[in-house]
């Protein structure tokens, strides 16, 4: 196929759906329930993923290109590592925070890939999705036909799109239909990350009296800013929420989000497609 | 915020950013010119130092010739004197001695170095010739007018005897000759 044939299309994956989304115009080429393609959702480091992602790309009725994964922090873990004094290698990072993983979550490693912004020192950002679904991205590449350029959870695709927009001290939350993954900035480095499962979507006081007490559990003063990305409740029009700033990504990497008309994997798809 | 570099593909993670990739390049463009620069540099002041060894040679060897030039033979020394001397030849005082001798009856009229300037031509005003020769032998008793002679008569106006004449004597000058003093020319005014 040559190159400049070659299409480029964004695979948003959910909660409850997946959608393929063409990165071009944008244009939604299929939508597909997940419960009828992925078993054993309930944990998903164990699930089979590779089917569901098959059935949304032959849906989307293509010979084959590049594709741009985006999964839901709801099936994405996310926790803050200290890193220690005297640590000399890659393979002690990984150990260190698979213990910590296992600390917090209360079962092992197993099932999970884990990818951190590793520094010498300091507090780093680890993140981890299930395996299985970065094995099926990579035997779908392997196939030939298919080449998967990216596979991140939601919340760290908002993060590089908006970077530039994020204060360099503060909160920022990354909205999603059944999640809020809440991170705390300090000098532009991350300083505290976590990730709150919702039923329904969070109001500006309901996020507000949320971050307060997060913020008094870990011993911090409240910031002076809010950053709100992905897909946004209904936010105050004075821009203050529980008492901070209320900072809103802008311009035209928002282009074509409708939270009230999409579902989770279609806003998903749209933005991994313009990253 | 500082962006994440998280990424679950093997090719995906740390990708660099564009203005990192592009300073790498100005970067490495620049050593190159840094380089080229330098050789570049490195021949122009092998150049100059080549051609300032070349030039304090040269200085060096005008100067030894400045000095070979100040070494003066004794033989240059003289004839250069000798010319100095002719240059700058002291008449006024040679006036001087030779009116101190002279008498109310030999009147010098007027001295002067002769063609070669090696001779001093004196004219004298006198009535009669025994009164020059008087004059002759005091003169004689300077150094520089010991073979003094004389050379040419000139009758005086009117033709009378009694009437002052001008003599026309020479001397040899030993300080203003080179060489052997030319002998005095013999003619009308020797000695009767």
């Amino acid at each position: 196929m040559l190159r400049s044939h070659h299409k480029r299309i964004s695979l948003g994956i959910g909660l409850k759906d997946l959608t393929v989304v063409d990165a071009r115009n944008l244009h939604v080429m299929s939508t597909l329930q997940l419960s009828d393609y992925l078993s054993g959702s309930a944990m998903p480091q164990a699930a089979d993923w590779a089917p569901a992602i098959q059935a949304a790309l032959a849906h989307a009725d293509l010979p084959g290109g590049d594709v741009v994964l985006t999964i839901s922090d709801a099936w994405a873990r996310y926790f803050t590592l200290q890193i220690p004094d005297g640590v000399s290698s890659l393979a002690e990072l990984h150990a260190l925070a698979a213990g910590r993983f296992e600390t917090l979550f209360g079962s092992a490693m197993t099932g999970w890939s884990l990818e951190a912004d590793w520094k010498v020192s300091g507090t780093v950002l680890v993140c981890c999705v299930p395996s299985r679904l970065v094995d099926a991205a990579l035997t779908l590449s392997a196939a030939g036909a298919w080449r998967v350029r990216s596979v991140l959870p939601y919340a760290v695709r908002l993060q590089s799109l908006f970077c530039g927009q994020i204060p360099d001290e503060g909160w920022v939350c990354f909205y999603a239909r059944h999640s809020v993954v809440a991170m705390l900035v300090k000098a532009g480095e991350t300083a505290y990350v976590r990730r709150f499962p919702v039923e329904s979507p969070l109001t500006a006081a309901g996020i507000g009296s949320l971050l307060a007490a997060e913020s008094m559990r870990i011993g911090v003063e409240s910031p002076e800013s809010l950053c709100a990305l992905g897909i946004l409740p209904r936010v105050p029009e004075d821009g203050v929420v529980g008492g901070m700033k209320l900072v809103l990504g802008r311009g035209s990497k928002l282009a074509g989000i409708r939270p009230a008309e999409m579902s989770e994997s279609q806003c998903m798809a749209r933005q991994g497609a313009i990253a | 915020m500082k962006a994440l570099h998280i990424g679950f593909l093997p090719d995906q993670v740390r990708r660099p950013s564009v203005l990192l990739s592009g300073l790498c390049v100005v970067g490495c463009l620049a050593i190159v010119a840094g380089i080229v620069l330098g050789l570049i540099l490195g021949d122009r002041s092998r150049a100059r130092s080549t051609q300032a060894t070349q030039l304090l040679a040269q200085q060096a060897s005008l100067s030894e010739a400045m000095l070979r030039q100040e070494e003066i033979s004794p033989a240059v020394a003289l004839s250069a004197n000798t010319a100095i001397r002719k240059l700058d030849y002291p008449l006024i005082e040679i006036l001087t001695e030779l009116e101190r001798h002279a008498t109310p009856e030999v009147k010098v009229v007027s001295a002067e170095l002769g063609p070669m300037r090696s001779s001093l031509r004196l004219v004298v005003q006198a009535a009669s010739i025994p009164r020059v020769l008087d004059y002759m032998d005091q003169i004689k008793k300077e150094r520089d007018f010991r073979n003094v002679v004389l050379t040419h008569q000139e009758p005086g106006n009117g033709g009378d005897a009694r009437s002052a004449s001008r003599f026309t004597l020479e001397a040899v000058q030993q300080g203003a000759a080179d060489g052997p003093a030319e002998s005095g020319p013999t003619g009308d005014g020797a000695e009767p």
